[in-house]
């Protein structure tokens, strides 16, 4: 018989992922990348984000932002560059891109988490 | 078996490489999907921004500037909507297939979306008040 | 009202078509008329060569599904007076290899159907029951959207990842399968589910939702794909904490 598939566990992160961007990437794009540039909040000083930053758990939910937001789209850029541009038959070099891509990135926000002092 | 009867041929139509603009709701789900690409682009913007605030107050003075600018606006603007896009997408589709049924009755979109929209807002006033200084 | 509508319908013959192509015809509008009793009416007065599959009138044999301006549609159904002033397009079902004129090969879909066993499945050794099975009122309820399915592979034909993959077991083998799982007299879940959570099982979907739009009998299978797609991922998961557990 054949094998029941491993697409769990990116579809298992994709959907974790999906509930982290739903719930949260709204107020942060909201905030940092409109509010605060044209002015109609008043912008946090350096050092009051830096002392959030400080804070583990601050350190923890980042963690959780970036790496399942990053897992999120690996997994659905995956599918929709398959389906848009009919690349079926390139499947598992998409997956490889896509989610060696997220991983890197993973990394990467460890390495930066990890950095702040 | 063999095919020993001949078959007349058949036509086969193949899917044109825009098959996603004949219908609405294909174009829709393309975009939906695309709002993918704006969540990666976030997490590297976050991820800029958490160097920049270690790189010490200067370097986060630059963040800010750039993200001032007209081009970043505009993208973060485009950004917003995608990410909105796949809020209000989510909470239609996905609580739903979570919870299909309460006692064997189909829960209606408007039951498993509501608690959704609640979470929401509570989530995004909290984050509000930390990144802010309320708390 | 107009008196008369105009048909394009869709025409192969494999001795001489490599394309569709389209033929026109005029056609009494009467109020009541359906896109089926359009063809019906070109069949008999106009055109004996037109072929397409038609049974039962009344929206449950499934056997009339065309793509009506660019829409799929049980014809039976279909009311000519709602595409006024016309011209109304008719084509044979996507996705699938056309036969002659609105006629589609459905062999792949019969052979879906059957490999997510779509039956009453009772677990080897069973003992046999000795009268009919009890059900309660919520019992029949859990699966009984499901069961509505009439098998008219409209959802089929909305489907673009079908389009795109035909391996993809597709939404009403999948609205079907699920219908069984959810069905108090059945045990055959870890059955089906060793089909369903195959990589061509319900991991191609994307959710593009398209099936159950068109779906006649709001059966939801893009619903029943995605409630498919947790059950396996949570026996996935418990497989991988638990692998002694079993299935």
């Amino acid at each position: 018989m054949a094998r029941r598939s491993a697409e769990s566990l990116p579809w298992s992160l994709f959907g974790a992922g999906g509930f982290v961007v739903a719930f949260l990437f709204p107020v942060h794009i909201f905030l940092f990348g409109l509010a605060i540039p044209l002015g109609s909040v008043s912008a946090p000083s350096h050092a009051a984000l830096l002392a959030l930053l400080r804070n583990p758990l601050t350190r923890l939910y980042l963690f959780g932002f970036c790496a399942l937001g990053l897992l999120h789209a690996a997994h659905r850029l995956r599918f929709t560059l398959s389906d848009m541009l009919r690349l079926k038959h390139l499947d598992t070099l998409l997956g490889v891109l896509a989610y060696g891509a997220a991983v890197a990135g993973v990394v990467v926000t460890i390495a930066l988490l990890m950095s702040v002092t | 078996m063999p095919s020993a009867i001949p078959r007349p041929k058949y036509y086969q139509r193949r899917m044109p490489l825009t098959w996603w603009l004949e219908r609405w709701n294909y174009t829709w789900f393309i975009l939906r999907e695309l709002s993918s690409a704006f969540v990666a682009y976030w997490v590297i913007i976050t991820l800029m921004q958490i160097a920049a605030l270690v790189g010490g107050p200067q370097s986060y003075a630059g963040f800010q500037a750039w993200m001032a600018t007209p081009v970043m606006m505009v993208v973060n603007l485009i950004a917003f909507i995608f990410i909105l896009f796949h809020t209000l997408s989510w909470f239609r589709l996905v609580p739903q297939a979570i919870l299909p049924r309460i006692g064997g009755k189909r829960t209606s979109v408007v039951v498993t979306a509501a608690p959704m929209y609640v979470i929401w807002a509570v989530a995004s006033v909290v984050v509000a008040c930390f990144v802010l200084g309320v708390f | 009202m107009a008196d008369k509508i105009t048909l394009e319908v869709a025409r192969f013959s494999p001795e001489r078509d490599d394309e569709l192509r389209f033929d026109s015809y005029e056609v009494p509008l009467h109020e009541n008329w359906m896109v089926l009793d359009a063809l019906n009416y070109i069949k008999d007065q106009l055109d004996g060569s037109v072929t397409f599959r038609w049974s039962c009138r009344m929206g449950i044999c499934g056997s009339c599904g065309m793509v009506v301006n660019g829409h799929e549609r049980l014809t039976c159904e279909t009311l000519l007076a709602d595409y006024l002033p016309g011209p109304i397009r008719v084509e044979p079902l996507r996705n699938f290899p056309v036969v002659r004129d609105l006629v589609v090969d459905i062999s792949d879909f019969m052979e879906k159907l059957e490999r997510v066993k779509p039956w009453i499945i009772r677990k080897e050794g069973a003992p046999e029951p000795e009268r009919e099975f009890l059900q309660t009122p919520e019992q029949l309820e859990t699966y009984k959207q499901y069961s509505l399915c009439i098998n008219c592979m409209l959802c089929y034909s909305a489907c673009p990842v079908y389009g795109l993959d035909p391996h993809f077991i597709g939404p009403a083998a999948s609205a079907l399968s699920l219908r069984y799982n959810l069905d108090s007299r059945d045990q055959g879940t870890a059955q089906r589910m060793d089909v369903m959570a195959q990589h061509d099982g319900v991991w191609d979907c994307t959710v593009i939702g398209e099936c159950s739009v068109v779906c006649p009998k709001h059966v939801d299978p893009s619903l029943a794909i995605q409630e498919y797609k947790i059950s396996a991922t949570k026996a996935w998961f418990k497989n991988l904490l638990m692998p002694w557990g079993g299935k």
